[in-house]
């Protein structure tokens, strides 16, 4: 056993590489390993939810703005958060079927809320930039080279198109069947594209474990039993 | 004469003995501290300060290496609101304030002095706090309160409130022009839509269930209300058929709200009886630990059909591949662009980004929903056209000059964010 390694440590890396390899046991097929680390995952994880969201959320939000007010910089208690406190009971209505219904009133009002913040967001965040950001010039001039006007160009007639694939109440005929053609294609390029950046990140993921399994577990750990 | 000479010089050397102990100890403090809102700022979350530096030089062993502005709320201690190298300069803007109702602050600067050598990062935590012990901080008085005051309107954001108000516009009336005959209005075909109805057939002729997947986003997220609309139609579908339907859930809300749904589903479809609260449950709200449970259901069940609707991150390509291993027929919808590929590849049929939000409208043919998504589209029409009109203005813009360029210009520049 290597003496550099303190013992929690030790006992640490064993955990991790036997879940890692009980979750990997899963590409040979399910099995009574990989149920347990199933299980594992989803009760700690379970479990560390409701500690964080009692530390993160109820503590600071609702029972220090009441109770310890100088803990979160206030001069006195702040009773306003008694109202989502009290809309997040609302939610323990669940467990009395008779009185289950009150526990619409907060789904409707975070539904509602968010719904209303959503509209003028996607506004801001996702149409204005995007609609900005392709009213470029499509001609060269001294600022636009001629290969930045086609790019630009391309970029145009790319979004418009894209536009009519998303035209629903009208039958994609002639023009608009033409058009939501074109903009089909240049979904699939952004596709594959997205799709091979995004694979080259998970090959990096699995780099890592493997990496962890070979250096701090086979490395570290296990070669010294055989005298490695 | 020379005794009193003598104590007297003694008196004014214990003296200037004694103020220069004092001002080793104690070195200056910022000067003539002032705070004032910033007109530029819309919001009233923003506040300049500046200030003088001390006037009395530092002790030989230390030196000055920088400022801390604070501030609070009257009535507050002070906090750190940030810190200010030495070569920035006596003045400093904060935006961290806050917005209505514009709360007046007592604010104060600090001066930090260290040894030779040493620099402010060095002294200071991660959350900017100077801990280090050698380190002297010496506040100035406080002023205030000061009050950043906000306007009423932001006028930086007035393009967000025309669109806003065109788009509802535009949707409203036609929804009041389409009610009498919504069933006249045209929507295109939607193939994963159309494979629903198939793929609850066919849960039903293998007598095998179906799992429902609706994404890892919150309940106040558009796509997961979308995604629910649709829970809605298949439950109604499977209850027809006394199909199950199996719904692992990430949101514990998500969770009561589905239960609510597929509860109504089973009651329109005059099967409350079948409804299976049992078969809708909260898992984990932790991302893979919600992926490994839902892969190992899928694997068990081995259902007939998975549907996964909603807002979908790195999760999307393990959940479709191990129900595409299952031999179930899948059906994807979502918004998140990053994730359509992989649905693409592993699914047989995949709802892109609006197509989820159409899905409703399609499925249900109520005039109400059947309007908006006619609304939605003559928005579209409009947002076509100001791209048409703004890249010639951009493009007009950069070729001409005088007059025109600059109102075709401003044109462009309206749509910035």
């Amino acid at each position: 056993m290597p003496e550099a390694m303190p013992l929690e440590q030790i006992i640490g890396t064993w955990i991790a590489a036997f879940l890692t390899l009980a979750i990997f046991s899963f590409l040979y097929r399910d099995n009574p390993i990989y149920k347990f680390a199933e299980h594992v995952f989803v009760g700690v994880s379970a479990g560390y939810g409701v500690v964080i969201t009692w530390r993160e959320a109820v503590v600071p939000d609702l029972i220090q703005p009441l109770l310890d007010p100088g803990a979160v910089d206030l001069a006195g208690p702040n009773y306003v958060v008694l109202i989502p406190g009290a809309l997040g009971m609302l939610m323990f209505s669940r467990f009395f079927p008779r009185y289950d219904w009150l526990s619409r009133w907060p789904i409707a009002f975070v539904m509602g809320y968010s719904s209303g913040l959503a509209i003028p967001a996607a506004i801001q965040m996702s149409l204005l930039p995007q609609l900005h950001a392709t009213l470029l010039p499509v001609w060269p001039n001294g600022d636009t080279s001629a290969w930045m006007a086609f790019s630009n160009l391309l970029l145009f007639v790319g979004v418009l198109c894209t536009l009519a694939y998303f035209f629903f109440s009208r039958e994609h005929k002639g023009a608009l069947g033409v058009a939501s053609k074109v903009g089909i294609f240049f979904l699939m390029v952004a596709f594959g594209a997205g799709f091979g950046n995004t694979v080259m990140a998970r090959v990096s993921l699995l780099i890592g474990r493997v990496q962890f399994l070979y250096e701090d577990w086979w490395l570290a750990l296990v070669r010294p039993w055989f005298g490695g | 004469m020379k005794a009193p000479e003598a104590r007297t010089t003694g008196l004014v050397m214990a003296l200037l003995l004694a103020s220069a102990c004092a001002w080793a100890a104690d070195p200056g403090a910022p000067l003539n501290l002032r705070a004032a809102d910033d007109p530029e700022d819309d919001r009233g979350i923003v506040m300049l300060v500046s200030w003088d530096e001390p006037e009395a030089p530092p002790p030989d062993d230390v030196q000055l290496v920088g400022y801390q502005l604070m501030a609070a709320p009257a009535g507050e201690s002070l906090r750190l609101l940030t810190n200010v190298q030495l070569d920035e300069g006596t003045q400093s803007g904060s935006n961290e304030f806050r917005p209505w109702p514009w709360p007046g602050y007592n604010v104060a600067v600090a001066a930090v002095y260290a040894p030779e050598g040493i620099s402010f990062d060095y002294l200071v935590d991660e959350d900017g706090n100077v801990k280090d012990s050698r380190a002297t901080v010496v506040m100035s008085d406080t002023i205030g309160p000061v009050q950043p005051v906000g306007l009423w309107f932001d006028r930086d954001r007035t393009n967000i409130l025309v669109l806003v108000v065109a788009i509802c516009a535009i949707v409203l009336l036609t929804i009041a022009a389409v009610r009498g005959h919504a069933e006249d209005v045209y929507i295109r075909p939607i193939a994963g839509l159309e494979a629903v109805n198939d793929a609850v057939g066919r849960a039903t002729e293998m007598g095998k269930p179906m799992v429902y997947v609706s994404g890892l986003s919150g309940i106040g997220d558009i796509a997961t209300i979308a995604s629910m609309l649709i829970l809605g139609h298949l439950s109604r579908r499977a209850a027809a058929y006394e199909t199950d339907i199996i719904v692992p859930c990430n949101d514990p809300m998500v969770m009561v709200a589905e239960r609510e749904i597929v509860r109504q589903a089973y009651s329109e479809a005059g099967k409350p009886d079948v409804y299976r609260p049992e078969n809708i449950w909260f898992v984990t709200d932790s991302q893979f630990g919600y992926v490994a449970a839902v892969d190992g259901i899928m694997v068990r069940e081995q259902p007939a059909a998975c549907f996964y609707m909603g807002y979908f991150y790195a999760e999307a390509l393990i959940l479709a591949e191990t129900g595409n291993q299952t031999g179930a027929i899948q059906i994807a919808g979502t918004d998140a662009d990053t994730q359509l590929p992989f649905f693409i590849t592993a699914c047989d049929y995949t709802l892109m980004g609006e197509e989820l939000y159409a899905a409703s409208a399609y499925l249900a043919r109520q005039p109400l929903l059947v309007a908006q998504l006619r609304g939605q589209d003559i928005a579209k029409v409009i947002i076509a056209a100001i791209l048409i009109v703004g890249v010639a203005a951009a493009t007009v813009a950069a070729l001409a000059s005088g007059v025109v360029a600059d109102l075709a210009m401003r044109f462009v520049e309206w749509f910035a964010s």
